[in-house]
This record gives structure tokens, sequence and C-alpha cells, in this order.
């Protein structure tokens, strides 16, 4: 039984309702400052905000169909050097949450006293379609809640959201359930850690209860997620692809190492494939383009990315973040969704479900694998 | 050599403290394995990270053989088991991408065991022979 609240919504404005209960936690003595999505000047773009004062809650709209990175990135950035000093509560997204989670695990941020606060996530879209909508006057969140809610797969939708199975936060204090909820009405929240409990015992009647709806209603939202996720791995699985697949897919790549600059769980202050490594003697070149009988140049197009895999398939959460930022719209979140769920499978491992559960490549078991 | 007279072009990353005693044993007491094999000596097979493994395949090696100390002997306490789970993930990734993961193996031989690394090398030179030669061996456009 989890401890619930709900949050009444006033004429449709979910932001607001939202902004509402963050003022109240700001006022209290249990939330030193908060960080959530905020709407930029222009209005085009939300960017992850630290605000220590309630009045500085104006645009913020945790629920905005837009997710320029992983605020993951933001989390580590504030807690690598040193842990937080006060309570901070952090309002992510259920993928960000997971590549909290796995970074985590890789000591590049640091859990202490941070108040996790996950909602239901029904999607986001690129961040230049929610920049267009927004320059000709649409884009509202509601409006994009109203659409989705009702068509799962709505095309607006991002393709890592699409095919998202995992749309609810797993772990974290506290959730804003989205799902089953009128959201005319009201929403819920749910606290599922006894930190999470602290901050809804200020609001009005909280119950003990379970929130048997909204379960109903992720099912019904994963069956439909993992439906065409099974379509896109069978896109890419086995002679799908090959070499030539491979090869084609990879065709516009420009080695700008984007996907890796905005990836959450690629930390490396200096990665293997900037490195001179590979770099050799011109004579050296043209030695392998005879052997080959061409040799591309720039070399190792193909061995970033089989190398990128093999570096973090096992905790890749699918957050789309490759994508999205690929200048020339290669299938990235298929590609590494797909390799990082059969990765994780082999180990027995999902990234970023459990915080206890330790990294697949970082651990290992005598009675298991070949060779025996 | 096989029929159509492949030669495979075979890469080994051989545990200094294993595997590369037991083929300079193989070679000492004269047992006979095809020479399609290139050692690369390292000091555990839990140092080969699958980039290396990876850029053999794709400069032209057919198959590439992992080997390293047997469960419990190794020099690092645990670098072979380590191993054994990055082998795991790279060939889970090409098993997905239809890559022939058949062409990266790992196996545990002893500095005792120079009969049972003539006898994998051997096995494993026939089954790239199967395989044929590597489609990423030849391709220019990597
Ligand atoms: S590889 Fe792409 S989908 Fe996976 S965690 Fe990194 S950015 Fe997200
Ligand atoms: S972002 Fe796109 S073009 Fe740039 S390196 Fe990644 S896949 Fe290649
Ligand atoms: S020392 Fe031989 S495998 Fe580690």
């Amino acid at each position: 039984m989890a401890k619930l609240a709900r949050l009444q919504i006033d004429d449709g404005d979910v932001a607001g309702a939202i902004r509402g209960f963050l003022a109240g936690l700001l006022e209290g003595p249990s939330v030193g400052a908060v960080m959530a999505p905020r709407a930029v000047p222009s209005a085009d773009n939300v960017v992850q905000t630290l605000i220590t004062e309630p009045e500085e809650l104006s645009g913020i709209d945790v629920l905005a169909p837009v997710m320029p990175i992983n605020a993951a990135r933001a989390v580590s950035r504030l807690t690598r050097i040193a842990p937080m000093d006060r309570p901070v509560a952090v309002v992510m997204r259920p993928c960000e949450i997971r590549a909290l989670v796995e970074l985590t695990k890789l000591k590049q941020a640091d859990l202490e006293n941070l108040i996790i606060i996950g909602f239901d996530c029904y999607g986001a879209q690129h961040l230049r379609a929610y920049a267009a909508a927004k320059r000709d006057g649409g884009g509202s969140t509601e409006e994009f809640l109203n659409r989705v809610s009702s068509d799962l797969l709505h095309e607006s939708l991002r393709s890592a959201c699409r095919v998202c199975e995992r749309p609810a936060p797993e772990t974290g204090d506290l959730v804003i359930g989205l799902f089953g909820a009128d959201l005319n009405k009201e929403l819920l929240l749910i606290a599922t850690t006894e930190k999470g409990e602290a901050l809804i015992d200020g609001l009005a009647a909280p119950e003990e209860g379970s929130d048997e709806r909204r379960r109903e209603a992720l099912g019904e939202i994963m069956a439909a997620r993992e439906k065409a996720r099974d379509e896109m791995f069978a896109s890419i699985e086995g002679e799908a692809t090959g070499l030539e697949g491979l090869l084609a897919m990879l065709a516009p790549c420009i080695n700008c190492h984007n996907c890796m600059t905005v990836c959450p769980i690629c930390y490396c202050m200096h990665c293997f494939f900037d490195s001179d490594t590979f770099d050799l003697e011109g004579w050296k070149y043209l030695r392998r383009a005879a052997r080959k009988g061409a040799y591309r140049m720039l070399p190792d197009t193909v061995l970033f990315h089989l190398g990128r895999l093999n570096h973090m398939a096992s905790s890749c959460v699918a957050c789309g973040a490759c994508e999205d930022a690929c200048p020339n719209d290669i299938p990235l979140l298929a590609l590494f969704k797909t390799v990082g769920h059969r990765v994780q499978e082999a180990f027995e491992y999902v990234a970023g479900r459990d915080l206890d559960e330790p990294l697949p490549l970082a651990t290992f078991r005598e009675d298991e694998l070949e060779p025996r | 050599m096989s029929e159509n007279g492949f030669e495979p072009k075979i890469v080994g990353f051989l545990c200094n403290w294993c595997a590369s005693n037991a083929a300079d044993l193989a070679g000492t007491t004269r047992i006979q394995y095809p020479p399609n094999i290139r050692g690369i000596r390292v000091m555990c097979s839990g140092s080969v990270d699958p980039a290396y493994i990876l850029k053999a395949l794709l400069e032209g090696a057919d198959g590439v053989l992992v080997a390293g100390c047997h469960p419990g002997d190794c020099h690092y306490v645990s670098g072979n088991y380590k191993a054994r789970r990055r082998v795991t993930a790279l060939r889970t990734i090409l098993r997905t991408l239809g890559l022939e993961e058949d062409r990266v193996w790992m196996k545990w031989i002893s500095a005792s065991e120079g009969k049972k690394f003539a006898e994998t090398v051997d096995e494993m030179v026939r089954s790239v022979e199967a395989l044929g030669p590597s489609p990423m061996a030849k391709c220019w456009s990597l």
C-alpha cells in the first residue's frame, strides 16, 4: 500500500497544479531547492533549472513534451564533485531516472540529499517540432497530453517514446501519476519512500490506498508500446541488418560524435574514440588501402558505433537523446535499444531498474556463460 | 587450407600466464597446428578491450580468439571472468546485428595445455573456413 494524495487541477491547468505543489515544497522545511524544466524566455524550449525561491517557479512546465537533454546529465553535474548539502527535489522523466541510476552506479552522480520526483510519461516531441509549434502559437502541454493519451503511438512522438515500454518511474521517492487520471480534475501523487511521504504529508487528505486505475492504464500503455517495440526489434535484428544493412544505416554518419556527447551514459572524460589510439603514420594507411583495395578516410565509423554499443549497451536506457542529436537522422534509438535490450537480457539486467543490481560488466558469477 | 584456397587469418589475444605459454609449449613439443593464428601476448584476458577485437575484425581478421587462464587460475583473480562477460556482450551485439558472432571465440587454456592450444587453433581454423572469408575483412568503407 502506498501513500497517495490527490492534486486538484483547476481550469485544465495541469502545469499550474504541479507548480503549486512545488511551491508548497519550497515553502516547507523539507526541500531547499527544486530542479525542473522551465521555459526559456523565448518560450520555444525548456531547460532544467535550479530554483530556490517559490516566486521563481513561473515558467516551470514539468510535463512540457520536449526533452532537450537527458536530465540525468544535469543531476550528474550537480552532484558529481560533492553531494548536495541540503535536500533538493529533482523532477524527472522515467528514462532520466533510469539514466541517473546508471550514472550513480558508474560513480558519476550522488543521490545523497536528492529527492527524486518522477512522473508518468506520455512521451515527448523532437525539440525542432516542439519549437516550431511554439513559434506558431501552439504546442501547449495540455493539448499534447490530450492528443497522445488517446493515441499512444502518435506520429508526433519521438521514436524513442513510441516504443517506450517503461513509461512509469520504477525508482525514486514520489510519482506524479497521470496514467488513468482525469486531467481536467486531478492527478495522483504516489509516495514510494519515506522521503516521498514527507512531501505529501502536508497536503490535504493523504490516504493509504492503491493506484489500481493507474496500474490498469499503465498496463495498456505498456502492451501497446511493447508491440511497437517488437516490430522495431525485428527491423534491426539478425539478417535484417547484417554488414550491408548496418553500412546502409550508418552511411550518412559524419563522425561528429554528437550522439556520444549527449548520451547520458557515455561519461568518460576522454573518449577512446576521440583519442589518437588508432591514428597511424600515413604509410600505414597506404598499406591498409593496398590490402583492401581502398580505405575509407576518415576510418572507423563502424568501429565507433560498435565500440560505443560495446561500452554502453548494457547501461543504455533507451532515452533517444542520441537520435535527437544526430544531424543526419540515423535511427540510433532503434540500433541502441535493440542491441541494448539483447545485451541486458543476456545478463538478466535492466538498465536503471534497480540501484542495487550491479553493472553487468563490473560483476560476474563463476558458474555462468561460456566457456566454463 | 580449404578447398577454395581460403586461408583464414585469426588474431589470438593470448594471456601471458597461460595461453601464450601453451603456444610456446605446442611449438617446443612439436605439436602441429595451422599457421593461421597471429598471437598477441596480453597480460591477462581481462585486459582485452573488445574495441581491439572489433578493430582486428574490421581491419582484416577472419576470426579472433581470446584465450585466458582457467577459472580460479587468473593471476589477477577475476580478469578471466570479466573477459567472459565482455566477450559475451560483444558476441550478443554481433549476433543481434547479423554480424557472425562465431568469428569471436573465448577459451581457457593453461600453460601446460600445449595440446589443447593446438587443438583449439585447429578447430577454430576449420570453423572459420566453413564460415568463409569475413565480409568485414574485405570491406573498404567501414
Ligand atoms: S545510447 Fe542513446 S538511447 Fe541509449 S542512453 Fe545513450 S542517448 Fe539514450
Ligand atoms: S550524431 Fe549521427 S552523424 Fe554524428 S557521429 Fe553520431 S551517428 Fe554519426
Ligand atoms: S592472468 Fe590469465 S586470464 Fe587473467
